[in-house]
């Protein structure tokens, strides 16, 4: 199964989206910050602060009351209302593909819908999957008439090989520079862990949403007696006698698993949102990332 | 020492390389896949940092489950305790089923307790050995032969009863003797509450004894005065210390007197009951104290006073036989002539003297001297001379002439009569019958061929005896004299003529009905202390009337009473058998590796799904 029985997304859906924009913390960031404050482009002007003229600046912003007052050249600068550059990272690992109901059925839907958004906000958004290295990648474009080809190209990926969050993010060449909008959807079982890639995210400027997604019977695995566990992505075989104390013993691990992923996305501004694939994509959408504030 | 029943059991033990080859090739899993093994693999760290022995668990299952598989092999390998190599092959056990075993100086009681030993010993036998059972009750009863079949000893010993009665130890060592003879290697055990003294090595008595206290009525009589019957009772104190007892009478069930009396150790005190009412049936005497043995503690004497015996005599006055008849203290005599004679009933005895009438009575027993020959009942044919007067054969009518020197009797003449199918020849002639005898239905009939006094037998004194043997035929009391049995005896009614049913009801109440076909009838249930009631229904032309009598059955105190062990000396020394090998107790443990078995298995579950 790699979750693409029936289409990712209805007509009815994508019109319910057609309200909601991204939303993001920083509105402006140094010099560079471009944000969508307004939907509508280069019809007002925000100031935001001065900075000295330097070669190349477009000379018309030249504040001349500045320069008549210190005799220096000082050049406004107003909060550019630009196009974001939305990268969608979707977990394309074999681990996605597993889980009643599928990780990847929702993990592809999220895509989806991240792309609509953007699109319909005017930015730009590429796909990108991630596996042991980068995998398929959909280059930027915008424009909504895209959205369909987005969306075969989402429907299209397909799941399998092992998942290395660190490695794939790190290698991955597509990002375009100033800074932009990471949405990551994983379900971050990558064993070579997850901070190293997010941190290098946050270092190319990039504000970073992470959708956790986890099986049902990851979080509650209802199995007992001796077990042979196979790793699906790697084969790995692990031998557990399972007893009530060691499902006591393993909801203990994922819960410190939880905490520490949020304490490190909290503590480094990520927008983290964990979800069970048993949730239904309306509910993902309007009530999680809603009530966070993530889309609204 | 120990050792093992089926050591073919041990063949079990395979299973235990065979769980370490298991536990070498893993375990069997069931494949599961998952996502990731990455939580997994974090969670199993985590138990084993928290819990450091967790490596030992698989090793803990490992070494109890090797421990279940020994301890089921040695299980099943039935391992046993024994003392002492060598061993008989056989048994004869000998349960002692006398009153004296009801004692409860031994608890639950000394029979109880005996049957129990031998349960144990049963368990203890080794297969190849083989056991005799025989209860020495009323009479020797082999209750099992020659087997090493547990459950079916088991079951037949379970089977024995003890009884109220003296018991048959002589019997059955008789019998044991015979038994042993014909076995190699046989050693025998008595379980009594006696020390028999056996003086072979291969005799064992295990004595059931604590030297009991018992009371006892040993004796209870009568006699009757003007002033109604008085009792006498013997009270025996078998206590080895003088006692003070309570002692009750009862008359007919209600309480009549009741005396302190004492009692000297070892010794017997007489009391005496008067003013008991005058017809009073029976009576019993209880002593109320407690004391080990309580089935002797009553006592009972049948006072059951009789009406007389109406004897008619039809004759022509014979005065030797009215003086022969009237002997005997509880008769009513009535005489009366030929002419009178016909149509008479209501008599308990007919005696007709040189006379027969048109038709028997049907209601009384018939003596028939001198019949004529005009008469229905009796071929009778021409008269003879009587010489070498025998008796024809020993039958039981021979008893009338017990005591009596027929051989000596002079009879001048006789009549010859054909014998009737009824009828039994006792006395005869060479030339013919003299004396015939038999019972036509239940209504004895006795017929003399001469007249008295055509011989010198009326002047002999063997003539009184001869009737009042005849008499003591033809006139029961329904029982004998004898009312007074011991359990187990026989008892024997005489069934009334006429009589269509017999009833018993035993002391529990339990009514019996006897076959009245013949005219003494055995009853062989009167096992249990008591009264008995009989009660006969006679039918006759006037109707039906029922008589009633009573008979009692006692323990037979003399040698039951005494509870202490006392020394019975054995003559063995004509007992032959085998070899004399020591006993052998066996004890298996099968039991106890099963139940330390079900333990580990508990533990090994319960390690496993828990954990620890």
């Amino acid at each position: 199964m790699n979750g693409s029985e029936g289409p990712l997304l209805d007509q009815e859906f994508l019109k319910k989206l057609d309200g909601l924009i991204l939303n993001t913390r920083t509105a402006l960031q140094g010099d560079i910050g471009g944000n969508r404050k307004s939907r509508s482009k280069g019809n007002s002007i925000e100031f935001s602060d001065f900075r000295e003229y330097v070669t190349g600046d477009d000379f018309r912003r030249i504040d001349w009351n500045a320069y008549a007052r210190f005799e220096r050249l000082f050049v406004k600068l107003f909060m550019e209302e630009r196009e974001a550059n939305v990268t969608v990272f979707i977990d394309l690992s074999g681990s996605m593909d597993w889980g009643e109901p599928n990780k990847g059925k929702l993990a592809k839907q999220l895509a989806a819908v991240f792309v609509y958004i953007a699109l319909a906000n005017l930015d730009r958004v590429s796909v990108a999957g991630i596996q042991e290295r980068p995998g398929a990648y959909l280059p930027y474009f915008s424009g909504k008439q895209g959205f369909w080809k987005a969306l075969k190209f989402i429907e299209d990926l397909e799941f399998g090989g092992k998942t290395s969050l660190n490695e794939a993010i790190k290698s991955y060449t597509h990002l375009k520079q100033g800074g932009g909008i990471s949405i990551v959807i994983t379900d971050l079982l990558s064993k070579d862990g997850y901070e190293e890639g997010l941190k290098y995210l946050q270092y190319l400027k990039q504000e970073i949403t992470l959708l956790h997604i986890m099986a049902p019977q990851e979080l509650e695995p209802e199995v007992s007696g001796s077990l042979r566990l196979t790793d699906v992505e790697d084969q790995e075989i692990r031998d557990i006698t399972v007893t009530p104390q060691v499902l006591k013993a393993y909801k203990r691990t994922v819960d410190e698993f939880l905490n520490s992923l949020r304490d490190f996305c909290y503590t480094r501004g990520i927008n983290y949102v964990l979800t069970s694939s048993a949730a239904s994509i309306e509910q993902v959408i309007f009530t999680n990332l809603t009530r966070l504030g993530f889309v609204r | 020492m120990l050792n093992f029943l089926n050591p073919w059991g041990f063949l079990f033990s395979l299973f235990i390389p065979a769980i370490i080859l298991l536990y070498l090739l893993k375990q069997q899993y069931q494949e599961v896949k998952v996502s990731s093994t990455y939580l997994w693999q974090k969670t199993i760290q985590d138990i084993q940092t928290s819990m450091p022995w967790q490596k030992l668990r698989k090793n803990l299952l490992l070494f109890l489950q090797l421990l279940a598989v020994l301890l089921f092999t040695l299980a099943i390998a039935r391992p046993f305790l024994y003392r002492k190599a060598e061993n008989s092959s056989d048994f004869i056990i000998v349960l002692d089923c006398s009153a004296s075993m009801q004692a409860e100086d031994v608890k639950p009681t000394r029979f109880l307790r005996a049957r129990n030993e031998i349960e144990k010993f049963i368990d203890g036998l080794f297969p190849d050995q083989r056991v005799t059972l025989i209860a020495a009750g009323y009479e020797p009863d082999v209750v099992a032969r020659r087997t090493g079949d547990k459950n079916t000893l088991k079951g037949r010993l379970k089977r024995i009863e003890v009884t109220n009665g003296g018991g048959s130890m002589d019997e059955t060592l008789s019998l044991v003797q015979a038994i042993a003879r014909e076995l190699e290697d046989v050693e025998i055990h008595v379980y009594t509450d006696k020390n028999y003294e056996f003086g072979r090595p291969n005799y064992k008595s295990i004595v059931f004894n604590e030297n009991g206290d018992n009371f006892a009525v040993d004796l209870v009589s009568w006699t009757q005065t003007p002033d109604g019957p008085v009792i006498l009772s013997r009270i025996a104190n078998y206590s080895g210390e003088n006692a003070t007892l309570s002692v009750e009478c009862l008359a007919d069930g209600i309480t009549a007197d009741v005396k302190e009396i004492m009692v000297p150790a070892d010794g017997t005190t007489d009391v005496y009951w008067t003013g008991i009412p005058s017809h009073t049936r029976w009576v019993e005497i209880d002593i109320l104290d407690k004391d080990d043995l309580l089935l002797d503690n009553r006592g009972w004497a049948i006072t059951d006073y009789h009406e007389d015996n109406r004897v008619l005599l039809v004759s022509q006055r014979n005065i030797f036989l009215e003086k022969a008849v009237t002997l005997r203290k509880d008769i009513e005599l009535i005489k009366t002539t030929y002419e009178q004679a016909d149509d008479t009933e209501g008599y308990s005895l007919y005696i007709f003297d040189g006379y027969i009438p048109e038709s028997l009575p049907d209601d009384g027993n018939i003596i028939i001297f001198n019949p004529q020959n005009d008469n229905n009942f009796l071929n009778v044919g021409e008269e003879f001379v009587p010489g070498n007067i025998h008796l024809s054969s020993q039958t039981r009518y021979s008893q009338f002439l017990d005591f009596v020197a027929y051989d000596d009797f002079h009879i001048a003449r006789a009549r010859q009569i054909s014998v009737p199918d009824w009828g039994n020849v006792v006395l005869e002639a060479e030339q013919g019958p003299l004396l015939i005898t038999g019972e036509k239905g239940s209504q004895r009939i006795a017929v003399f061929s001469f007249d008295v006094h055509d011989s010198d037998i009326p002047l002999k004194m063997d003539f009184p005896i001869l009737m009042q043997n005849m008499l003591t035929w033809m006139l029961p009391q329904g029982l004998g004299h004898d009312v007074k049995y011991y359990a187990g005896q026989e008892v024997q009614i005489q069934s009334m003529p006429g009589v269509q049913n017999i009833y018993v009801t035993t002391p529990s109440g339990e009514r019996l009905s006897i076959d009245p076909t013949y005219s003494i009838v055995p009853i062989n249930d009167a096992r249990e202390v008591g009264i008995y009631r009989v009660q006969q229904d006679v039918v006759s032309s006037k109707g039906t009337n029922t008589t009633e009598h009573y008979f009692a059955v006692h323990v037979p105190t003399q040698s039951e009473s005494d509870l202490r062990p006392g020394q019975v000396l054995t003559d063995t020394s004509q007992y032959e058998s085998g070899q004399y090998t020591p006993v052998v107790q066996m004890k298996e443990l099968w039991r106890y590796f099963a139940w330390i078995l079900l333990a580990v298995i508990l533990l090994e579950w319960w390690v496993y799904q828990y954990g620890y």
